[in-house]
């Protein structure tokens, strides 16, 4: 009988299914990692023409580095994607 | 299968074509050379024993080569996979380079702007000064709303 099972088992093993062959997922690149810096509302004490342009320029700054990143984002994807399918 | 894996491959084709060549053998023997005496008294054994080791070493056989199918297929996986991080890897230094780069720039183009504002300070404030309202309406297009 204890033959019996262990032989059943033995044969049982036969079945298991082992996947050995893994990919990790790749790593975004640092700088990408970091949200979007939000936009920079103007002090209210500052009441001249040259200090709401100051602020504008910051904020655009922000606006085209937040583009930026959206960009190499997509590139980003899109490469990984390529990579991935050479794979298969 | 598994099992295979612990078990070294020219072991197991060495086991596996022993047992086909024995089972081969037993087959010829019992069928074929029942007119020798010794073979004559264990034909029906001799026909049993040999069907059933061709059976199976045939069986192994067919296994063996599955495994090894399958152990070529997980190696060129294998590789391909390590190509593939490699490549990733790379992808990821180009493209934090870029960005790096880009933003740099950007933040370059702002400051001289800015500096091009300071230096012509005078000249843009001369004629005019914010009311609270132009402020308050600038401000109200970037404050974040609240949720």
């Amino acid at each position: 009988m204890r033959n019996l099972f262990l032989a059943s088992v033995l044969l049982l093993t036969g079945c298991a299914t082992s996947v050995p062959v893994t990919m990790s997922f790749p790593q975004a690149p640092e700088a990408l990692s970091k949200p979007c810096d939000l936009l920079l509302p103007l002090d209210p004490s500052k009441r001249e023409l040259s200090d709401l342009l100051e602020n504008t320029t910051d904020n655009y700054a922000k606006a085209k580095e937040c583009h930026a990143k959206s960009k190499a984002w997509l590139e980003w994807y899109e490469t990984q994607r390529k990579i991935f399918e050479e794979v298969k | 299968m598994w099992l295979l894996h612990f078990l070294p491959d020219s072991f197991l084709i060495w086991v596996i074509n022993g047992i086909c060549i024995a089972g081969a053998v037993s087959t010829v023997l019992g069928f074929f050379c029942g007119w020798i005496p010794f073979v004559g008294r264990w034909k029906l054994p001799l026909q049993l024993l040999g069907i059933a080791l061709l059976v199976a070493g045939v069986y192994f056989k067919g296994g063996y080569s599955t495994e090894m199918e399958w152990r070529e297929r997980v190696a060129e996986v294998e590789a391909k996979v390590k190509v593939a991080e490699a490549k990733a890897a790379k992808a990821n230094v180009v493209v934090q380079e870029k960005i790096v780069t880009k933003i740099v720039k950007i933040k370059e183009k702002a400051e001289a702007t800015k500096e091009n504002i300071r230096r012509n300070r005078e000249k843009i404030n001369a004629e005019c000064k914010l009311s609270d309202e132009a402020i308050a309406a600038y401000n109200s297009s970037i404050i974040k709303e609240k949720k």
